[in-house]
């Protein structure tokens, strides 16, 4: 028994064990005040005021509509990439400077009529 | 005692790997760095999926839109009161939203303004007054919407600070400085909005929305139906959606079905299918990272393999000490792979710990690409959650490869022969 109890001290005063026990702890430490107070529902005062606001909206989205991924029509990628769900939004790194532009074309072609003047006036 | 002899391997394991101080730190800070993204990836998504399900009780139990040529479109209020004759069908509500582009500051954004039925949403389904209390406890300044309220609107914090409206004294410390920030507004305060579509309108602003709530809010400007229609050019009898509202929500999925079946040109969608799109959503951008997590963890494989496999002569000569004085070739695989072992705690449970205080810290540096576009989404708070499934995923891909590298260059050091070993 001594021996087992002799063991169990050797392996206390072994510094890696030590260092792995406080990272432990350390580590239980902040899961528990996460949960307390980002996620759970009845202590989260940010939590429950971000489901007022959904509850008061009917649903918006979180900004992570993912449509550029899956969308065929090549028109729905110029048009911002928002989605078809209130408050959707793409968030690929080349989507976020988000506008709609009303005109997409390179160049601006103005039709101009030039009248040909007539022969007999030279 | 076969426990005791257990332990003094393990132990000496461990005094081995601090006789091997670079090798050690090499492996551990490696391991520990890619451990770390992993885990900041798997909590942070963990987070956001966990606001998805909490808000699906929150949600409208089922959400009509029309589709006219298999696209989104208006929707024809005509069809609510055949809606309210659905079994369990307790409100319809209709919205009117869109988006609307706008120049500000020679910059282009898109924010999204949303018309809801003011004078009965969200204040007939808001039974509990708490919620009511929670709602204006969101506004940062002001008051949300009331029964009646024409031509007045509700800034996301992102909207309020593009049209300069002051809120939390931002442009006024600013202006304390000798920044010029331009013309100041304040709640009370009209804005015109002219969007580059040729859409216009001009409202009252009436209160801004916390920046605590910025993840669902920021771009919205929320006004009542019948402004947002005007704003829109919507006919009167349409809408861009309809918020359907049961008894009972367990009986949402048929709610939904009769919808679809009665209606053509609809597309109905249940909470819970509006929260799965945000999971699906979710698990797409982890991918992304995970991918780039298995790259590392592989790298970091070759190198634990490269390192196991050279015996050194320091370790070649001991190996054939221990087995001299009557080791056994499996007490030296155990002694190499207790190391491997010691290595693989110490980085798993070290980069959990970072990724979990990184995700706490709102993911600094990638926050970006994490959880928003830079520059239409300022800085909100993100939630982060570990469940005990993602803990036990991290400890499995970060210990168990790790160990198991080890175990072939373990073998092929225990069988040398002492006199071998020791004449190297």
């Amino acid at each position: 028994m001594q021996a087992v109890v002799n063991m169990i001290k050797d392996i206390f005063k072994e510094k890696f064990f030590q260092i792995i026990l406080i990272a432990s702890i350390l580590f239980a430490g902040l899961y528990f005040y996460n949960e307390s107070i980002n996620n759970t529902m009845q202590r989260s005062y940010d939590k429950e005021l971000r489901m007022a606001v959904v509850g008061a909206l009917g649903g918006p989205c979180i900004p992570i509509i993912a449509q550029c991924c899956t969308s065929r029509n090549i028109s729905e990628g110029m048009y911002a990439r928002r989605s078809d769900i209130v408050g959707g939004f793409c968030f690929h790194s080349d989507c976020d400077v988000v506008h709609i532009q009303k005109l997409y074309s390179e160049k601006h072609y103005t039709l101009k009529i030039n009248k040909r003047k007539n022969n007999n006036q030279k | 005692m076969k426990l005791t002899k257990q332990i003094n391997i393990c132990l000496m394991a461990a005094d081995n790997l601090r006789r091997f101080k670079g090798k050690t730190i090499a492996v551990i800070v490696s391991l520990t760095i890619t451990m770390a993204v992993c885990s900041f990836m798997m909590f942070t998504r963990g987070g956001f999926i966990r606001d998805a399900e909490t808000a699906r009780d929150f949600l409208p139990d089922v959400t009509v839109q029309g589709i006219e040529a298999g696209r989104v479109a208006q929707i024809s209020l005509d069809i609510i009161p055949k809606i309210k004759d659905i079994p369990h069908v307790k409100y319809v509500f209709p919205r009117v939203w869109g988006y609307i582009p706008l120049k500000i500051d020679e910059t282009d954004v898109s924010y999204t303004l949303m018309g809801l039925d003011i004078d009965h949403f969200p204040h007939e389904i808001d039974h509990n007054t708490k919620n009511e209390i929670k709602l204006l406890s969101a506004i940062e300044d002001g008051y949300f919407l009331v029964p009646g309220d024409r031509k007045k609107a509700v800034l996301g914090y992102g909207v309020a600070e593009s049209f300069r409206v002051d809120v939390g004294d931002i442009f006024a410390i600013a202006q304390k400085f000798g920044v010029d920030v331009g013309e100041i507004k304040n709640i009370g305060d009209k804005i015109k909005i002219e969007d580059l579509l040729g859409n216009s309108g001009e409202f009252e602003i009436v209160g801004v929305f916390s920046n605590k709530v910025q993840i669902y809010t920021t771009d919205l400007i929320i006004v009542s139906n019948e402004d947002a229609r005007n704003f829109f050019g919507y006919a009167e009898d349409k809408a861009s959606d309809l918020l359907v509202y049961l008894d009972d929500p367990a009986h949402a999925d048929n709610a939904a079905f009769m919808i679809s079946q009665l209606f053509e040109n609809t597309r109905v969608m249940t909470s819970k299918a509006l929260t799965d799109l945000l999971k699906e959503a979710f698990g797409r951008r982890g991918g992304t990272f995970q991918a780039m997590w298995l790259i590392m963890l592989m790298t970091l494989l070759l190198l634990i393999w490269a390192q196991s496999a050279h015996i050194g002569v320091d370790v070649s000569r001991e190996i054939g000490i221990l087995k001299a004085v009557g080791w056994q070739t499996g007490d030296i695989i155990k002694l190499k792979m207790f190391e491997s072992l010691i290595c693989g705690l110490f980085g798993t449970i070290g980069g959990i710990l970072l990724g979990f205080v990184y995700a706490l810290m709102g993911t600094p540096g990638i926050s970006g690409y994490c959880i928003g576009c830079a520059s239409v989404y300022p800085k909100f708070p993100v939630p982060v959650s570990c469940d005990f499934g993602s803990l036990f995923l991290i400890f499995l891909l970060g210990v168990v490869p790790v160990t198991m590298t080890s175990a072939i260059p373990a073998w092929l050091t225990g069988t040398i022969e002492p006199d071998e070993a020791m004449r190297s």
